[in-house]
């Protein structure tokens, strides 16, 4: 079975798409002040994610809408449940943020009820920190619930006090994009913490992965593309042709997400 | 399908990979892509120290006719960089010359870099830039049109501005791109095919900092055809290198 934990949708203007979203390593690359890379287009609409999991026989693409992160979480998480609900292969990820303050709360609540599974923030691009009370309120609103929460790797240190801040709360915390530049990070953490994992799309060498299995196991990675922003395969053969045994394989390409986030129910 | 990647490094990183023997690591990727040429610049080289980065690489290399080299050179050293690429362009395995402008704090059109790049030209039919965003691009096209003799790859083809790189390479027939990045961007290589026609593209993977399974798979979900497969795997890289073995 295969479950991709990063992917989206919408109709986003392109130019409120920071390429450092995903890619936090061009902070590395790229000399502060110089000219800003220009997000070159995306396709990002539904029925284009739809072509790519189909086309790569993806089971269960836990998905989230753009206008949520970038506009209204509201409307946003509206917008994806609408889409899952014709759509049995798409499982709802919520967003929020806590710089509105009026209604977070009530999303969490609302979002739960209607069965999403897991909770995706963006501090970077919406202008918050990771420590701030505001986000740790809605965590711990978000772990009465049971539900996960997913948000980016960042820069070096970050992995570490997301840990230190959101694994007391109990439910699967989940980085995303950690790249060849933080992967040492992701998995001290990751074995440090049994309810903190992280998502594949940018780690970017297989040995990285194959390290990870080792120091921390392989059960704490779960196999993400970000798509429709990225090509499928490039995060898909990372894994393809790690050294690790078969039912590590299963477990990182989809097995993990299944146990950890309880799909069982989206199967 | 076989490979030539012509845009590759031999040494160690500060990230976690292994610490393995770095020529024996290439050889395994190697193997493991079907990559039968790559073109590899020294990472000691490109962090620390030139001349005893390109002669680690050079004696590496030496029983391993697959490692071909680039010879790394630095603007700001400009009488060393001219003896580095007299010592090792005799040598048949250094095939061209790197630049990486932001490892040697050097802007492309500053006038040391344009100092530079005279003295590749005057040595060298191929460089391989490092180039991160249009403006470079931009002016590599101009460095292109004042040294048509010289044959330059636009490393990682501006990130993000790959669309700008690729009309670079329109308007410059010497200017090539290669794609490997952090950043696999769904449709960028769509793009800049229409640009510029495969004819402009060779594959580079930026091994063994990332994995070339990881540019691979740009490539396959760009959907190439058979033809221009074989272009941008081999058949241009040939061309620059003027290797006479046919793709098998």
């Amino acid at each position: 079975m295969l479950v991709d934990i990063n992917t989206c949708f919408g109709t986003s203007p392109k130019k409120r798409v920071r390429y450092a979203d995903t890619v936090t390593a061009a902070r590395m690359f790229d000399e502060p002040g110089q000219v800003v890379p220009t997000m070159q287009e995306v396709d990002w609409s539904l029925d284009n994610l739809l072509r790519v999991i189909d086309e790569h026989q993806v089971d269960l693409a836990l998905t989230y809408s753009l206008r949520g992160k970038l506009y209204d979480f509201v409307t946003g998480n509206h917008e994806t449940w609408e889409a899952v609900q014709t759509h049995p292969q798409l499982v709802p990820v919520a967003t929020l943020d806590p710089c509105r303050h009026f209604g977070c709360l009530e999303e969490v609540e609302h979002c739960a009820d209607r069965g999403f599974r897991v909770f995706r923030f963006f501090p970077d691009e919406q202008g918050w920190a990771i420590d701030s009370l505001p986000f740790l309120r809605i965590c711990e609103a978000v772990a009465e619930y049971g539900l996960a929460i997913m948000l980016p790797a960042g820069g070096w240190g970050q992995q570490s006090r997301i840990a230190e801040l959101l694994c007391p709360l109990g439910v699967p915390v989940i980085t995303l994009a950690a790249t060849f530049t933080v992967v040492a990070e992701s998995l001290a953490v990751a074995a440090a913490y049994d309810n903190f994992f992280c998502e594949t799309s940018a780690i970017h060498t297989v040995e990285s992965i194959e390290g990870f299995a080792q120091a921390a196991g392989a059960d704490k990675l779960m196999f993400g593309s970000n798509s429709p922003e990225s090509y499928f395969k490039s995060a898909y053969n990372l894994v393809e042709v790690a050294r690790v045994s078969d039912q590590e394989k299963h477990d990182i390409f989809g097995g993990n997400a299944l146990r950890c986030l309880q799909l069982g129910g989206h199967q | 399908m076989r490979k030539i990647d012509m845009h590759a490094h031999h040494g160690v990183w500060s990230y976690s990979i292994p610490l393995a023997d770095p020529t024996e690591r290439l050889l395994r990727l190697c193997e493991r892509e079907e990559i039968a040429y790559m073109v590899c610049s020294s990472a000691l080289a490109l962090l620390y120290d030139m001349q005893a980065g390109n002669a680690e690489m050079a004696e590496a290399f030496a029983d391993h006719q697959q490692l071909l080299g680039y010879v790394y050179v630095n603007p700001n050293f400009l009488p060393e960089s001219v003896a580095e690429m007299e010592r090792y362009l005799a040598l048949d395995y250094f095939v061209g010359v790197k630049i990486h402008p932001r490892l040697s704090a050097t802007a492309e059109n500053a006038p040391q870099m344009a100092e530079l790049m005279g003295e590749v030209a005057a040595r060298s039919s191929l460089l391989l830039m490092h180039t991160v965003d249009q403006n470079a691009s931009r002016q590599m096209g101009r460095y292109a049109e004042q040294y048509p003799e010289l044959n330059i790859i636009l490393g990682h083809s501006g990130h993000t501005d790959s669309n700008a790189a690729a009309a670079v390479a329109r308007e410059h027939p010497n200017i090539y791109l290669d794609f490997c990045c952090e950043w696999p961007g769904a449709g960028k290589i769509e793009r800049a095919l229409e640009i510029c026609g495969p004819e402009k593209i060779v594959f580079g993977s930026d091994s063994d900092l990332l994995e070339p399974g990881f540019t691979r798979g740009m490539f396959e979900g760009a959907h190439l055809s058979a033809e221009h497969e074989r272009m941008v795997f081999w058949d241009n890289a040939a061309r620059l290198l003027r290797l006479e073995k046919p793709a098998a």
